[in-house]
């Protein structure tokens, strides 16, 4: 009898973490090379892997096989593979249940668990080195007729007696062998790999690892060859039989909403055509317009016949809850964008206001899920969660997992230290990859570092870093990604914990699930809404008038006036220094305008150079042209320019023939190719198509490079509308709010591009006064003071207090209620302030009113014992010490920090005196330089950043007492002054000025680290990518 | 109650956790400490300063900066040895030593003066040795041990005699050389208290309550308001040095030079007590373990430069089996000088010259001394048979856990067989019965295997283990033999 193939049905792939060494895609596409006629994927307790295994076997000709390998406590190792959806939903609540048991990234399960619910499935015993026929029986007992014997040779010290053994338990007891290849890689020469990650998962360097590795590299995927010479013919075959037995498939899942939003008496579809009329009455109080009306039955339409309803509702309801709870929110994304979803309220974008829009809502066609992103306050985001958990139960609502993998810094550590490295020079290694070396391990770096990268110890670590880099390590949540479904959704998918106490997440990403077509509903949080809300409340509680998203007054003129100035600090989205230097040029005067601002500044559009195009159409200078009138439908709106990630798919639709799954398919090949390559195919069809279609071949090319700059970064029209509003509510604030606008920035800290430092000074530059913390009228947040005039001023809360604890601040405000304080001690007996507290506020200057000055408040402070029950505090008359009044500038470095901020002079002007001898200039002066001009110019480090689009390039912010400066470094000039443009904190540039327009740039030449001068003043920068 | 006045001579060995390494060779050389990514860099030598390095620098700055640069963890305990050593060594100037951790000696001189010759002469004195020794340090004298460590710390290499003008000079200091923690530094700096004679113009009481009545007592101490009780040193009864050197060499000039130091900490510890060695042992530390090398001396001695003149002779006929990484130095048992106990400390060369080139003759010629070489063995957890047991000190091995299924007898080295018709020959025949097994592993060490080993019986019955290459050559070899 000759074998008629193989299907290999005990495999683990990189998702059984650290024991797998290949991908699941590698495995799948090697076992098809290799002429299996079937690949089980089994990672240990988990189906992580399996979406990207279908993946790749659905687009060959080998079948895949769902399973799951188990260590039982007793010690017992099964296979189950699940024959159908029925099996796989009993194989996902075994997971679910053994994972909910034990902590995050184990379980535990026992032959107790075996013994019913799971007759869809197969099971393969995995016999140890010994086998205990024992064990055979108690699962023969389970599994009778769907259990096998897994005979797994690898070459070991005696496999002829092994197989001897197994066939005759097999025979004795009735239970069929199989031949398994117990895989853990796709090739053998993963071994290396493979025993490095058994090393990190043991925490030993491998040399130390001993047993615990394995004896050879057979643990692959042998040839068929080589498997005829180990494995007698009927165990082969018998693999193809169980492999046939195994039909499920994954495309066959779906899932459904919960119904239970559904009002007696209504069906999804009534109910939600009653609160689309209820929410048409509120956003149209004088009746809609015809062509709401027929926007919106259209819509309606699309979503019966797709039953998305449930869907709706579900956003529906969290909206709903939100605003009950007044969290602001706004909602994103194809669908959020809909006549319909204004109704709701779930977004505040009036479609009105946008003419073209919505072209990309749902297709039937497509049959793609709707996108729905709701953003929330990032502060009360979790109240959210909360509810969701709540309202469906953590059986029924999960949040996606997130795969974090190996980057190069955690795969160095690691690696290295599974190599016996000392942790010394492993850390030093480590530290040399910056964030923006992405995820390349180049061999400069590690020279840089002072190793040399031929140095055979180097050379295998390095060799191993670069393979491990991209595995999975294990789980996390995702940040807001829910999965609710209408029944158990471990049915679907299998639930673990998090790390977060109370929090589990399914074993799937995003793009498990979009790979998929199941819905997910984002749940996110945004600190730009917090900003807003506070805005509004501040507002509130000054003027009397409550403002919102809707009726803050739309198309301002001052405010386009002020964005074009890139007056813009602060505001959302565009306040980077990519944004900033864009906006002068680009001049928004509209609503739209800000939708296409906010999708252009992104690396997608600026590597695919659409930048320069259409600044060069929008200010006339070039002639805007389309090759059919096809394609000016598509671009009309952008001149003629694709900025946005619908307008290519649209394009490969129109001008190349594709159909709408296809542009779908090219969509997530673009957002992956960068990690996984790929766009091939896509290329030749997309060219070939357009030609066909009588386009010539430039403008082929030039469609295929922008969409290769989209890559994975392209901004979808749907979302970039939504933040545009954003961008536009928090631009009116700052225009005609500033003082609201800062303090609740401030008090929304952290968020966004600047420290409130910049804030301040920001606000002071806009004419707003800011007073300092103090004890006797700061609250806990910053809050406003009216002045003489009537005019907002902000003071500062003390919040902003280092090292005060909130409680004590809480405290302070509440016992100032009942009355002046005596003295620091009689604030302390008070408020019951420990020394910590009473430390911090000493050193903030918020006690100048009852002490004197800072020298003086912490002496005072310093003096206050820890409360004595029958004493108290007080220790009678004490002697005056002699101490000297802080000078200008202890009390700015003691407001750094103390507050991160100073409100008195800025440090760089106390050492101006010194920078003018050395003929270093100040930002004001570089305006006065002419173009081209060599200057000297030195600044406090704000921020530096990288964009991945600027290739190589680092933009950094210095101010001064009189403004920023804009810094170039450009790659080369980095790489020979790293230390300089890393390490500074007050940073000296040679450069030259570069002007365009009322855009200023110091092109830097030279960078040197002057941090020196500050002394003890601390300053930090933050740093983005 | 009058008390007898004091003066202290205080050393600060303040670049001591450089020094504790090596450091006369010409390569940048940085000791660094913290925790984890935050290590900066502590101390560096003049290379190493000469590239631009600075301490408080982050390592990677400083590697970026010096690509060559030799790095050391700063290791606390190899500099409370080398304190424990040096105050040994300053026991030849005064009887009360006592040392200030981590790196200061307070000698109390008054009684030695006349001895050295006068105060500028023992400073003089002191100072050579150090420097003979490659240790920096800067000295500081006053009449009371803490003003002697604050001014030190200051290291403004002050001398103060009159207790009447202490405090005007202690004044000035900045409370940095008073080694108070960070925190009330910190504490006393945010209330613009900078120097030492800010902390005198501050009301006592509330100086004791806010700062603690420890700070107050240290600066009363300084004064010389209280007395200071000093902890006395006591010599240990023999002499042990160790050092590392930077890099690892085979040079027995620079071994002499870096063993330099040890002979004159050595020399000190003896002269302290008037004893003299004769069987010093030198030892040279490298990859297989410790070479010792000792010599046997005719009669005693207590003089670094003859010890070390020795040392280079007999290096000469010796073999060092690896480049050296560490130096050791044992005065083993001390014995008394020969004759002259006032002569000790006066050039030994003169009158005696001829006796004393004698004796060195006869030391020349004394025979070397071999190596232990008695080892244990022990089983190690490893699939590659040849690594799988090693060599290791008796007594310390584990000699479980072996595989079953192998071989009694394994081969040093396994040995290759001849090969006809493809099959295995060892004088005839050897017919395969049992494998393959598969070994594949090793790679992490550079000497990866891929072998399938077999089982065969040779043509006397013979059980033998053996295996064949799988990459090409694909060679067979005996590894083993079947008891």
């Amino acid at each position: 009898m000759s074998p008629d193939g193989y299907a290999e049905l005990h495999c683990l792939s990189n998702f059984t973490f650290l024991r797998g060494a290949s991908h699941p895609e590698e495995l799948v596409e090697r076992a098809d090379e290799l002429g299996y006629r079937a690949l089980a994927v089994t990672d240990e307790c988990s189906v992580a892997g399996v979406v990207r295994a279908w993946q790749a076997a659905r687009e060959r000709a080998i079948g895949l096989v769902v399973g799951s390998e188990f260590r039982l406590s007793d010690g017992v190792r099964i296979v189950l593979l699940a024959t159908d959806r029925g099996g796989y939903g009993q194989l996902s609540g075994l997971i679910t249940r053994g994972r909910r048991r034990a902590g995050k990234g184990e379980y535990r399960l026992d032959m107790g668990d075996m013994e019913e619910g799971l007759d869809h499935c197969l099971a393969l015993w995995i016999p140890g080195p010994t086998p205990w026929p024992d064990e055979l029986l108690r699962l023969r007992a389970r599994f009778d007729g769907r259990l096998w014997i897994a005979v797994e040779l690898l070459a070991g010290v005696a496999d002829r007696e092994r197989l001897a053994r197994l066939e005759d338990l097999g025979r004795c007891h009735g239970v069929p062998r199989v031949a398994c290849g117990d895989v853990h890689m796709h090739r053998r020469g993963r071994r290396a790999l493979q025993d490095t990650v058994t090393a990190i998962r043991l925490g030993v360097p491998v040399a130390r690892a001993g047993r615990a590795l394995y004896p050879n590299g057979e643990r692959h995927l042998r040839s068929l060859e080589a498997l005829e010479r180990i494995y007698p013919p009927v165990l082969l075959n018998e693999s193809l039989r169980i492999a046939e037995r195994c039909r499920f498939d994954l495309g066959e899942l779906r899932y459904e909403y919960p119904a239970e939003l559904v009002p007696a008496g209504h069906t999804p579809a009534s109910w939600l055509r009653e609160l689309t009329e209820q929410g048409m009455r509120r956003r149209w109080p004088r009746g809609a317009g015809d062509q709401v009306r027929a926007t919106i039955e259209h819509e309606l339409d699309l979503i019966r016949d797709l039953a998305y309803e449930p869907f709706f509702l579900t956003v529906h309801d969290i909206v709903r809850f939100a605003r009950g709870r007044g969290i602001l929110c706004q909602g994103r994304g194809s669908a959020a964008n809909s006549a319909v979803c204004f109704a709701l309220g779930i977004t505040e974008v009036d479609p009105a206001r946008m003419s073209v829009l919505f072209e990309r809502f749902i297709s039937k066609e497509r049959n793609e899920p709707p996108d729905i992103d709701v953003d929330f306050e990032h502060e009360r985001r979790e109240e959210v969660i909360q509810y969701i958990y709540d309202k469906y139960g953590r059986d029924r609502a999960a949040l996606a997992a997130t795969v974090i993998t190996y980057r190069p810094r955690s795969a160095i550590r690691d690696v290295g230290k599974a190599l016996g490295l000392e942790s010394l020079q492993i850390n030093q290694l480590a530290r040399a990859m910056q964030w923006w070396d992405g995820r390349h391990v180049e061999d400069a770096r590690v020279r840089e570092a002072g190793f040399d990268p031929d140095n055979p110890m180097i050379a295998r670590l390095l060799a191993l870093v670069r393979e491990v880099v991209g595995f999975p390590r294990h789980l996390s949540q995702h940040v807001g990604g829910f999965v609710i479904s209408a029944g158990a959704l471990s049915a679907l998918v299998p639930v673990e914990n998090a790390a977060m106490p109370e929090r589990t997440v399914i074993q799937w990403d995003k793009d498990d699930l979009e790979a998929l077509g199941l819905i997910k509903v984002d749940v996110l949080g945004l600190g730009m809404l917090s900003a807003i809300r506070r805005s509004f409340d501040l507002v509130e509680r000054f003027r009397g008038r409550r403002l919102t998203l809707a009726t803050v007054p739309a198309e301002d003129g001052a405010v386009y006036d002020m964005i074009c100035r890139a007056d813009t600090l602060g505001v959302f989205q565009i306040e980077s220094r990519a944004q900033m230097a864009m906006l002068p040029r680009l001049k928004p005067r509209c609503f739209y305008d800000l939708v296409i601002e906010v999708a252009i500044i992104r690396p997608g559009p600026i590597q695919g150079d659409m930048v320069h195009p259409y600044l060069r159409r929008r200010n006339g200078e070039e002639a805007v042209s389309y090759p059919s009138e096809e394609v000016r439908h598509v671009l009309e709106r952008t001149l003629g320019v694709p900025i946005f990630q619908e307008q290519v798919m649209q394009l490969a639709v129109v001008a190349a023939g594709f159909s709408p799954g296809e542009a779908d398919r090219l969509r997530r090949a673009m957002a992956a190719w960068r990690r996984k390559g790929g766009l091939g195919p896509f290329e030749d069809r997309l060219i070939e198509g357009m030609r066909q279609r009588g386009y010539d071949e430039t403008f082929a090319r030039q469609i295929f490079h922008q969409i290769q700059g989209f890559g994975e970064y392209g901004f979808p029209e749907s979302h970039s509308a939504s933040f545009a509003l954003l961008v536009y509510v928090s631009c009116w604030l700052k225009r005609y709010e500033p003082a609201a606008f800062a303090c609740a920035l401030i008090n929304s800290q952290p968020m966004g591009f600047y420290a409130p430092s910049q804030i301040v000074q920001d606000a002071a530059r806009h004419d707003v006064e800011v007073r300092p913390p103090d004890v006797s009228v700061s609250d806990y947040d910053c809050s406003l003071e009216r002045g003489e005039g009537g005019e907002a001023i902000i003071r500062l809360g003390l919040r902003m207090i280092a090292g005060l604890s909130r409680s004590g601040a809480e405290r302070i405000v509440v016992s100032r209620a009942t009355g002046p304080w005596r003295d620091v001690t009689d604030l302390a007996e008070r408020a019951a302030l420990d020394r910590g507290d009473l430390g911090a506020l000493a050193s903030s200057g918020a006690l100048a009113g009852l002490a004197g000055h800072r020298h003086r408040a912490r002496w005072d402070v310093a003096g206050i014992e820890e409360a004595r029950p029958l004493l108290g505090r007080d220790v009678g008359e004490e002697a005056l010490p002699l101490l000297r009044r802080p000078t200008e500038g202890q009390d700015i470095v003691a407001d750094y920090r103390s507050l991160g901020l100073s409100l008195g002079r800025h440090p760089m002007a106390l050492l101006r005196d010194r920078l003018g001898r050395e003929r270093i200039c100040d930002a004001r002066s570089l305006w006065e330089a002419d173009n081209g001009r060599r200057v000297r110019y030195a600044g406090l480090v704000i921020n530096r950043q990288r964009p991945g689009s600027a290739r190589g390039v680092t933009f950094v912010t210095l101010e001064d007492e009189t403004g920023h400066a804009n810094v170039i470094v450009w790659r080369k000039v980095a790489e020979a002054q790293r230390h300089a443009l890393l390490g500074s904190r007050l940073m000296e540039v040679t450069g030259r000025v570069q002007r365009e327009g009322d855009v200023l740039h110091l092109v830097a030449e030279r960078l040197e680290d002057r941090s020196a001068l500050l002394g003890a003043l601390l300053v930090r920068s933050r740093d983005f990518h | 109650m009058p008390r007898r006045r004091q003066l202290w001579l205080c050393v600060d060995f303040h670049r001591l956790p450089l020094e504790v390494f090596a450091a006369t060779d010409p390569i940048p050389l940085a000791v660094v400490e913290g925790e984890g990514g935050g290590l900066r860099i502590c101390q560096c030598n003049e290379p190493a300063v000469r590239d631009g390095l600075r301490a408080g620098m982050p390592l990677n700055a400083a590697l970026a900066l010096s690509p060559a640069l030799e790095i050391r963890e700063r290791a606390p305990v190899r500099e409370a040895k080398a304190l424990e050593r040096l105050a040994a060594w300053a026991c030849q100037f005064t009887d009360l030593v006592s040392p200030e951790p981590p790196h200061r000696l307070l000698l109390e001189i008054r009684g030695s003066l006349k001895l050295f010759g006068g105060l500028a002469a023992l400073c003089k004195q002191v100072r050579a040795d150090v420097g003979t020794m490659s240790y920096s340090a800067s000295l500081a004298v006053a009449p009371t041990p803490r003003a002697a460590v604050w001014l030190c710390g200051a290291r403004q290499n002050a001398i103060v005699t009159e207790p009447a003008l202490l405090s005007g000079r202690l004044g000035e200091l900045p409370l940095a050389c008073t080694g108070w923690p960070e925190d009330i530094r910190a504490r006393l700096d945010a209330m613009g208290v900078s120097t030492v004679g800010d902390c005198l113009r501050l009301p006592r009481g509330g100086f004791a309550r806010r700062l603690g009545a420890i700070r107050l007592k240290e600066l009363d101490e300084a004064l010389g308001r209280r007395t200071e009780t000093r902890h006395r040193f006591t010599m240990p009864p023999a002499y042990h040095g160790e050092l590392e050197l930077l890099a690892e060499t085979l040079d027995r000039e620079r071994l002499c030079r870096a063993m330099a130091r040890l002979a004159e900490e050595l020399q000190g510890f003896l002269r302290s007590l008037q004893k003299g060695v004769q069987r010093p042992v030198f030892g040279f530390v490298h990859e297989r373990g410790v070479q010792r090398l000792p010599l046997g001396l005719a009669e005693p001695s207590a003089d670094a430069g003859f010890l070390l003149d020795l040392l280079a002779e007999r290096l000469e006929h010796y073999t060092l089996e690896k480049p050296v990484t560490d130096l050791s130095l044992d005065s083993g048992p001390l014995a008394d000088l020969p004759g002259c106990p006032r002569g000790l400390f006066a050039d030994a060369d003169g009158a005696g010259r001829d006796t004393v080139a004698g004796r060195r003759l006869v030391d020349r010629l004394r025979a070397r001394l071999g190596r232990d070489a008695v080892n244990g063995l022990c089983l190690l957890a490893e699939y590659r048979p040849e690594a799988a047991w090693r060599f290791v000190e008796p007594g310390t091995g584990i000699t479980t856990g072996g595989d079953p299924g192998r071989p009694f007898w394994i081969l040093a080295a396994p040995r290759e067989l001849a090969c006809r018709g493809g099959r295995p020959w060892l004088e005839g025949r050897l017919e395969i019965r049992g494998g393959p097994e598969r070994i594949e592993s090793g790679w992490w060490d550079g000497r990866d295997v891929s072998r399938d080993y077999y089982t065969a019986r040779d043509v006397a019955g013979t059980r033998l283990w053996i295996y064949r290459e799988r990459r090409s050559p694909a060679r067979w070899f005996l590894h083993g033999v079947f008891g």
